[in-house]
């Protein structure tokens, strides 16, 4: 089971929830369960956030692979300068 | 994955394509271009801070000779709200559009109200000043206090903050609020043994980007357009200005000039959509730039803040809780980087407790653009301002104080996930082996360190590889190079391909004639666009072994691909001749047809960067001034492709940040209007002001690129602004938390601390 976790500006979408644990094998699949849980969160974790998939950030993730013992971190969009 | 290898080009200093034309002024920037029949145009520009606009006349100037079009807010289509999905400070596309062009309302000095498309420059002047605008003046907000207050004047009546856990029920010009927190940040301090706090305040500064905006834009009767301009990113350019306009984006072709500085000022836009309105006004192409004043008071600067950090410690030096409150100013819309600068505050240390609390936070200025590593230098200012004084109270090495905190692979970072391999330990420890960190000092003199941060982007790249008839290579890629890029391409290619640097050369190709990249911003290009370019070399030799095997007669998985030649595999029983790129090319029509190859890709896994500076300053007790003796910057480049251009990187971030450390921020009066939109008056450091930058270059490899690379183009503006306030703390044994460090305010605390 992939372990998520959520920062504390998501947790209200997630009631209060900051960490859980979710069977998948892609990211789309984790969302796809995550909406399950928590409906009409998908709008704000496609698009609006990005993730980090054992420590590697990806912006505009989706069929990014997950795996049984990644840890998986919903971010801040982050561009530069 | 990155592992050790021995490379034939990469790491070398090798002259960059581009150096000569920019050089002895070939180079074609912004302003240069021109077409027949083209119009100037010209933007009139608010003289008050916060006001509503009653009416705009514009009658007298329509009769002006020489005058082709005129246009203000009206001409401009109603933008719904939509968030911009790029990075830190993106905002929303109305706030956009009104930026560009202000509808009812101005929200700082210098916000566009109208423009004009003339003959000659002199008539679009005479033309604005034609134009009359009745203004009802409101009281400017222009600090963050003032902003904050309970009872503050609104700039944005519809503005709610976003993020609170409480829905607000009344309208703010805070934008935003965001928190971080882990732990028990109480039960974190109770456990210290020392508490330290400190209030800081940065300034608005420029990024100073020596070419103003320019662009020339036209459009023909059946709405296809094209705009020539200097950017950042012109698929950016494509895709803002489509939204602005209600443009389909198949009809606009951005095509990017050379580019004289950007650091993040660049991946906006102001002038093109106004230059395209008034080009479809008057049918002919619309030139415009702005002026140095122009940039000044109507381009995105970076965010003035308040951040008050706490720390607290075990007297050994470990860290046992911090806290950060952090307000960011946006200026006249919403959409600063608080969030990048409370994601970056902590992020070298391990700390078991912390609670960071941002906001985001309307002025009437300028709405601000990403600078360098946007929100972290003004945070991290802060923070390892709080870390010096902690030092000295403890009595400890500052840099053994770090190191005693420092992250490494498998910490877990402040803002969320595990470190990979990371090279925050080996840049302390080269520092504490420096032997600028040793060297004595003399009297008014002292010496200040400091850390930064920052992430580094991935994101989309794309790039083709094509091989010519003779075998040379041209790598056609859509990232406008702005540090020296095309270098780094070439010697990636040339190292994937097996060929001499001489023998590639890179197009940066505009928005019809390269595959969408992501903007040039975010320390990305070398990274994410250096890896499409190398997979598309690897597209190239996988093609070249089949082209290989297809004139030798063998299976093409019985060929190998060394030092530019394709071989037969060991063992492989084939009487052949290696053929090299050349001989492939030059028979490829006979095999197949041209030589391309080709790569996409949204990367994964940037490495994150850190960096250690040391400064030596001295301080003049008479007047203030500080001058800068040495400057040391220390950062992990994971592998430096170019080294002389990792070292630009260093050496160019390093003075900016001196300069925002001692010298830039924006004076205003108390009507918010900017006192010094110039050169002479806004004080940028030049060379004849500093001392050499010694530069070091760690190689930590980032295991997720082929080579180990991280990003290189925003750690360097991070730690200067602390390692030069410490420095001065050092030096005058006074804290002065609120930059600039200029002799005035640098006067004040020497003759304060003797009264």
């Amino acid at each position: 089971m992939a372990r998520v976790f959520f920062p504390d500006h998501l947790m209200q979408l997630t009631a209060g929830v900051r960490e859980l644990e979710v069977h998948a094998e892609s990211f789309r699949d984790l969302v796809a369960e995550i909406e399950r849980l928590y409906p009409g969160i998908s709008k704000v974790l496609i698009g609006k956030v990005a993730v980090a998939i054992d420590g590697d950030i990806i912006h505009d993730p989706f069929l990014d692979p997950v795996g049984p013992n990644s840890e998986v971190y919903f971010l801040h969009r982050i561009e530069g300068g | 994955m990155s592992e050790a290898r021995d490379y034939k080009v990469i790491g070398t200093r090798v002259v960059r394509p581009d150096g000569v034309d920019k050089v002895t002024g070939r180079a074609n920037f912004g302003a240069d271009f021109s077409l027949p029949g083209m119009l100037y145009g010209k933007v009139l520009r608010s003289p008050h801070a916060h006001a509503r606009i009653k009416k705009i006349d514009t009658d007298a100037a329509a009769k002006i000779e020489g005058v082709y079009a005129i246009v203000t807010g009206a001409d401009f289509p109603k933008v719904g709200h939509e968030e911009i999905t790029g990075g830190e400070g993106a905002g929303d596309f109305a706030d956009l559009a009104t930026n560009v062009m202000a509808r009812d309302k101005v929200v700082y000095h210098g916000h566009a109200v109208a423009a004009v498309a003339a003959k000659t420059s002199a008539i679009a002047d005479a033309a604005l000043a034609a134009i009359k605008v009745d203004y009802e003046q409101l009281a400017p907000v222009m600090d963050l206090d003032t902003a904050m207050a309970d009872n503050a004047t609104l700039i944005d009546e519809r503005l709610f903050t976003a993020g609170l856990p409480e829905k607000p029920t009344k309208p703010s010009n805070v934008a935003a609020y965001m928190e971080f927190k882990r732990g028990d940040i109480a039960q974190g301090f109770a456990q210290a043994d020392v508490v330290v706090e400190g209030t800081y305040r940065t300034p608005t500064v420029h990024q100073g980007y020596i070419e103003p905006h320019a662009c020339v834009a036209s459009i023909n009767q059946g709405g296809q357009a094209t705009i020539w301009c200097c950017t950042q990113g012109h698929f950016d350019v494509r895709s803002m200005t489509s939204k602005v306009l209600g443009m389909n984006v198949a009809d606009i072709r951005v095509i990017p000039s050379e580019i004289g500085g950007g650091f993040g000022g660049k991946t906006t836009i102001y002038l093109e959509p106004v230059a395209m309105v008034l080009s479809k006004k008057s049918g002919r192409p619309v030139k415009m730039t702005m002026t140095r004043d122009e940039v000044f008071r109507a381009s995105g600067p970076a965010s003035a803040t308040k951040c008050t950090i706490k720390i607290g410690a075990k007297k050994d030096g470990t860290f046992t809780a911090m806290s950060a409150w952090l307000a960011y100013e946006a200026g006249g819309y919403k959409g600063s980087s608080m969030a990048p600068g409370a994601m970056c505050v902590f992020a070298p240390y391990v700390v078991p407790h912390f609670l960071i609390q941002g906001y985001d936070v309307l002025v009437n200025k300028p709405k601000v653009a990403a600078y360098r590593a946007p929100g972290a230098p003004q945070s991290m200012y802060a923070c390892e301002s709080l870390i010096d004084d902690l030092a000295r109270q403890l009595k400890i090495d500052p840099i053994d104080l770090r190191l005693k905190n420092a992250v490494s692979a498998g910490s877990q970072a402040a803002y969320g996930p595990k470190f990979n391999a990371v090279g925050f330990k080996e840049c302390l420890e080269a520092a504490k082996k420096h032997p600028n960190y040793t060297k004595k000092l003399g009297p008014n003199e002292g010496r200040g360190l400091a850390a930064g941060f920052w992430f580094n982007a991935g994101m989309q790249s794309s790039a083709e590889v094509h091989i010519n008839e003779n075998g040379t290579v041209t790598v056609v890629e859509g990232s406008p190079d702005i540090g020296g890029s095309r270098a780094s391409m070439a010697l990636m290619a040339a190292e994937e391909l097996g060929v001499p640097y001489e023998r590639v050369r890179v197009v940066v190709a505009d928005t019809e004639n390269a595959g969408y990249n992501n903007v040039t911003g975010g320390s990305r290009v070398t990274f994410a666009t250096g890896m499409a370019v190398i997979q598309a070399a690897g597209d190239i030799i996988a093609q070249c072994k089949q082209r290989a095997a297809a004139t030798w007669g063998i299976e093409a998985d019985l060929v190998d691909w060394k030092d530019g030649e394709a071989i037969p595999k060991p063992g492989v029983n084939a009487d052949v001749k290696p053929l090299t790129l050349a001989q492939i090319a030059a028979n490829s029509g006979r095999t197949g047809g041209p030589l391309l190859g080709r790569a996409s890709l949204n990367a994964r896994g940037a490495g994150p960067g850190f960096s250690i500076n040391m400064a030596d300053v001295r301080v003049d007790p008479e007047t203030g001034k500080v001058d800068v003796l040495r400057f040391t910057a220390i950062q992990d480049a994971g592998k430096a492709i170019h080294p002389a251009y990792v070292e630009g990187q260093m050496q160019g971030g390093a003075v900016q940040g001196i300069g925002w450390a001692l010298n830039e921020e924006y004076i205003y009066d108390s009507k918010g209007v900017m006192q010094n939109a110039g050169f002479l008056d806004y004080r940028m450091p030049v060379a004849s002001d500093l001392p050499m930058i010694d530069t070091q270059i760690i190689e930590v490899p980032n295991p997720s690129h082929p080579y180990g690379v991280r990003g290189v183009g925003e750690v360097p503006i991070v730690a200067p602004l602390a390692a030069v306030a410490n420095a001065v703390r050092a030096a005058t044994g006074i804290r002065i938390p609120d930059l600039p460090l200029s002799p005035p305010r640098v006067l004040a605390a020497l003759e304060a601390a003797k009264a």
